[in-house]
């Protein structure tokens, strides 16, 4: 096994704090739920194991204070059963990345009900064709209203936009605001100190 | 070739917008190298945050050296020199100007084709040597292309279907990886770079797509019929393309640390949505050398 401490980015000599903070952080980082629908998510989860590993190691080894969240599991990511077997089908090959024959499979399908555009709409995502994720997930939601499995798959396709744009990149911080008045003052000083 | 991947100097560390003015004129150099002097116009931002990602990817050190600048000849600059990804950052870029000039001699106006077929003229045995070297990805490009082109000769409105054409030239370049699992995060990355960067090329596009009546994917999907968007559809657009920076972050994560981290990761939280910001507020000039918050 890798050295855990390394895992989680630290030194040895890292305060347990400190290390609680690093673990907590690539936790946030490597959620399930960062990765709901998303191709890399095994990737991710293997990420989340080693970590949790890594954690309950160095935690072991300073005499146990506490533990990692092995038992984060997605929130949202599981799949409830459908109404009709193959619903149930696509929604397994969904879930096995088998993202091909599910789409195929749900183009043959003529009875086009809230369940089969949530499904298509589950498909679109994992292939990254958000646009048409989230109009089949409107859809779905605006032919059947009451069902939150719907609802929370059209809410992750909005909001993504808080996170990403941030206004204000750099600017003036209490740094910048003491060294410009540092200049200015001995910018005066040289000129006679006016 | 495109210009819409670029970092946000202001934020960059000094010691890291030199690396990343080293990786732009090692792809110049190697080029040059590859192709002759002609080539160095094939010289671009996009492909050298391919560079910069495969080296991460495949924890590199690039050599440095001080070489002459064409463009400024005073003083010598710092090169990245002797990487097979430069190299193969390079032979991409040929192949990929080569079959974007294709595309301009039929949709653009008069001068811009008879432009792009004096441009298309120069590159033709540079463009030759390369597809030589990478002929899968040749011909998988071109054939892209013309899926785009049919999607396009049949006024398709998702913006998805023909974004994805033009992802999956991108994506393809993954296969220079030979690790399994990064080759699949490096996969996952160019597609959505792609996606994000056809996407903001059609959106700044808008304008002189809706006056030639050429084809535009957002025209369509939108219904618009002034290049003055309403509030609703510019959300819109900036949501899904938030999606796709999203997506390339989360892919990216799981490389997890390596030596290019603070390049790269200003280009794909900073950069990107700096940029998309720009296009927006209709402000994005492709020509500008460098671009930092005085812009947005």
């Amino acid at each position: 096994m890798k050295d855990p401490y390394s895992v989680i980015g630290v030194s040895r000599n890292t305060s347990d704090d400190d290390i609680k903070k690093a673990y907590r952080e690539l936790a946030k980082k490597y959620h399930p739920d960062n990765y709901v629908n998303n191709p890399l998510a095994d990737l991710a989860q293997e990420k989340m194991k080693e970590i949790n590993e890594a954690y309950d190691a160095i935690l072991k080894e300073r005499a146990g204070q506490g533990a990692s969240y092995s038992n984060a599991t997605s929130s949202s990511g599981a799949y409830s059963y459908g109404r009709s077997a193959p619903n149930n089908r696509i929604r397994q090959m969904i879930i096995n990345n088998n993202i091909q024959q599910a789409e195929l499979e749900l183009n043959t399908v003529s009875n086009r009900d809230a369940e089969w555009h949530f499904l298509m709409g589950s498909v679109m995502v994992r292939k990254g064709w958000y646009d048409e994720a989230k109009r089949h997930f409107q859809t779905a939601c605006s032919m059947d209203p009451a069902n939150t499995e719907y609802r929370t798959a059209l809410n992750q396709m909005v909001g993504a936009a808080g996170g990403v744009y941030q206004s204000g990149v750099g600017g003036m911080n209490a740094c910048d605001c003491c060294t410009s008045l540092m200049c200015a003052n001995m910018m005066c000083d040289c000129c006679g100190g006016f | 070739m495109f210009g819409y991947v670029r970092p946000l100097k202001s934020e960059l560390k000094i010691r890291e917008w030199e690396l990343y003015q080293s990786a732009y004129c090692g792809l110049c150099h190697a080029l040059k190298k590859r192709y002759g002097f002609i080539s160095r116009f094939a010289v671009n931002y996009d492909f050298t945050f391919l560079t910069i990602l495969l080296w991460a990817v495949n924890d590199e050190a690039p050599m440095m050296c001080k070489k002459n600048c064409i463009a400024k000849p005073i003083r010598k600059k710092c090169v990245c020199i002797n990487s097979n990804i430069l190299d193969f950052a390079a032979d991409a870029s040929v192949i990929l100007l080569y079959c974007k000039l294709a595309d301009e001699v039929q949709d653009a106006s008069f001068f811009q084709k008879v432009y792009a077929r004096l441009l298309r003229r120069f590159f033709k045995s540079a463009y030759r040597k390369a597809s030589l070297r990478y002929p899968e990805f040749c011909e998988y490009t071109n054939e892209c292309l013309n899926e785009l082109k049919t999607l396009e000769n049949r006024n398709v409105s998702s913006i998805d279907a023909t974004a994805d054409t033009f992802a999956r030239i991108l994506e393809k370049l993954s296969e220079f990886v030979d690790d399994a699992a990064k080759k699949r995060i490096v996969s996952q990355i160019l597609y959505h770079l792609g996606r994000y960067i056809y996407l903001l090329d059609a959106w700044d596009d808008l304008e002189d797509d809706i006056n030639s009546k050429n084809y535009n994917p957002i025209v369509l999907r939108f219904n618009i019929e002034s290049a003055l968007l309403c509030d609703e559809v510019k959300n819109e657009l900036m949501e899904t393309l938030a999606q796709s920076i999203k997506a390339i972050t989360v892919a990216y994560d799981l490389i997890g640390d390596n030596k290019m981290d603070g390049i790269l990761r200003n280009i794909l939280t900073m950069g990107l949505p700096t940029i998309v910001q720009l296009v927006c507020a209709g402000r994005f000039n492709k020509k500008e050398k460098q671009i930092n918050e005085r812009s947005v």
